[in-house]
């Protein structure tokens, strides 16, 4: 195939084949390995792949120290292991939403009632985006630059008020920006979205939601999820909103979260991109 | 979109001329669809040179285009089998196919010869989807590749 074939052919049938794939795909040829470690095919692969992309739900329950990952197409989980252990457990461990197939954990307090992950294309920087609160009812919104290893006070674009709402989980990044579902009762009815570049917050309505859509799937079906507690719940919508199929816990029972937030959870995606190395925690 | 009855002219890299219905070419070759338009292609003299698609390789192409506009109408499954049974060529064959498909861009049979080779990688050990893709250097230094084969075994 390498001297049959044009580059450029072998590329467009990679772009077709997702990350974990093409990770085993290195050890066919040297010419393969080139191809498949480029920077920009990275970048090619992971605009191409999501139209169609596999995405798994990252959730991590601290209070047990036990991570697992569902892939939401199939709907079967695996085991992670996490960076602390069950017996020095860090309460304090969340996942704060990913982008670009990285996930990111973070140690903080319980206050911050939004925190997200992203990246801005046009600094080539991932920022760890966190509002909190002083006790005065104050509300702060500080940045983390991954680039430049140094936080950014953004005080200034933080909406006022912010409001008693539970900005929810999944922290999504989309298109060079920060989604957060408000959940008010039990109904989702709003998306409050933060732009990396510009800096600043937005919000759109949505109609009334009584489940948290996840992602879609082999892009016709939304996988949404119904309930953490007491059991694991996903159902399966088409875009007409029509219940095609309800999955309940495919996580083992031990893993059973006895409280809501102590389970913390993020969609994303996989991607070949090679994570920023000059970084620290 | 030219008239049912008209024909063109394709030559083959051994000058083997093919006379095709104008339509079936136009609704799946961007280029030549865009020969047409301009108005480049004259129905009298016009012979469209293919000169890196061999006859082997043009009829079977033909062949796919002619299927596919007459059979459009037909259910997703005995479509699926009748490309099932059309790609079912050696790994030359189908980078033959593949090669005529990019040249004229005929996106659908791209689509699927991209869809077949994927399916032909998928899942496969390394060894396998060498001999399969006919791979014979792989550029590897014998330190290397040994490296590889230690650090993942389960690839192999």
């Amino acid at each position: 195939m390498n001297d049959v074939l044009p580059l450029d052919l072998i590329r467009r049938i990679f772009l077709r084949l997702p990350a974990k794939e093409l990770f085993r795909l290195k050890c066919v040829s040297k010419l393969w390995r080139t191809l498949i470690s480029d920077r920009d095919f990275a970048e090619s692969h992971l605009s191409h792949y999501s139209v169609a992309p596999s995405h798994s739900c990252l959730f991590v329950n601290y209070f047990f120290s036990v991570g697992h990952i569902v892939d939401l197409d199939t709907l079967a989980f695996k085991e992670l292991s996490l960076p602390f252990s069950r017996k020095k457990r860090s309460f304090d461990f969340r996942v704060m939403g990913s982008c670009r197939a990285f996930a990111k954990g973070f140690n903080f307090f319980d206050h911050a009632p939004l925190y997200g992950f992203g990246y801005d294309a046009s600094q080539d920087d991932y920022l760890v985006v966190l509002a909190w609160h002083a006790g005065n009812f104050q509300h702060h919104l500080d940045c983390f630059s991954l680039r430049t290893n140094s936080w950014i006070d953004l005080d200034a674009a933080l909406p006022k008020p912010l409001g008693h709402r539970m900005w929810q989980s999944p922290r999504s990044f989309l298109r060079g920006a920060i989604h957060w579902l408000s959940c008010y009762g039990a109904y989702i009815d709003a998306i409050l979205i933060f732009d990396l570049k510009e800096r600043s917050f937005s919000k759109t309505s949505i109609p009334k939601q009584p489940s948290m859509p996840l992602c879609l799937s082999n892009g016709n079906d939304v996988i949404a999820l119904l309930s953490t507690f007491p059991k694991l719940r996903f159902a399966k919508y088409n875009v007409s909103g029509e219940l095609l199929q309800q999955i309940n816990d495919p996580i083992p029972l031990w893993y059973r979260p006895t409280r809501n937030r102590r389970l913390t959870s993020s969609v994303y995606t996989e991607s070949l991109l090679p994570f920023p190395d000059d970084t620290k925690d | 979109m030219g008239s049912p009855l008209k024909k063109i002219m394709l030559c083959s890299s051994e000058k083997e001329i093919f006379s095709v219905e104008e339509q079936v070419m136009v609704q799946h070759s961007v280029i030549i669809n865009n020969m047409i338009e301009d108005g480049s292609y004259n129905y009298e003299e016009s012979k469209i040179p293919l000169d890196c698609v061999d006859s082997k390789t043009l009829k079977k192409v033909i062949d796919y285009c002619t299927y596919h506009t007459h059979h459009h109408n037909d259910n997703q499954e005995d479509l699926e089998a009748w490309d099932a049974q059309f790609l079912n060529v050696d790994s030359n064959g189908l980078y033959d196919l593949l090669m005529a498909a990019n040249y004229l861009e005929i996106r659908n049979l791209l689509d699927l010869i991209y869809r077949t080779i994927k399916n032909m990688i998928k899942g496969k050990k390394i060894d396998e989807i060498r001999r399969i893709l006919n791979i014979k250097d792989h550029g590897f230094t014998p330190e290397e590749e040994e490296q590889n084969r230690k650090e993942y075994p389960h690839f192999y």
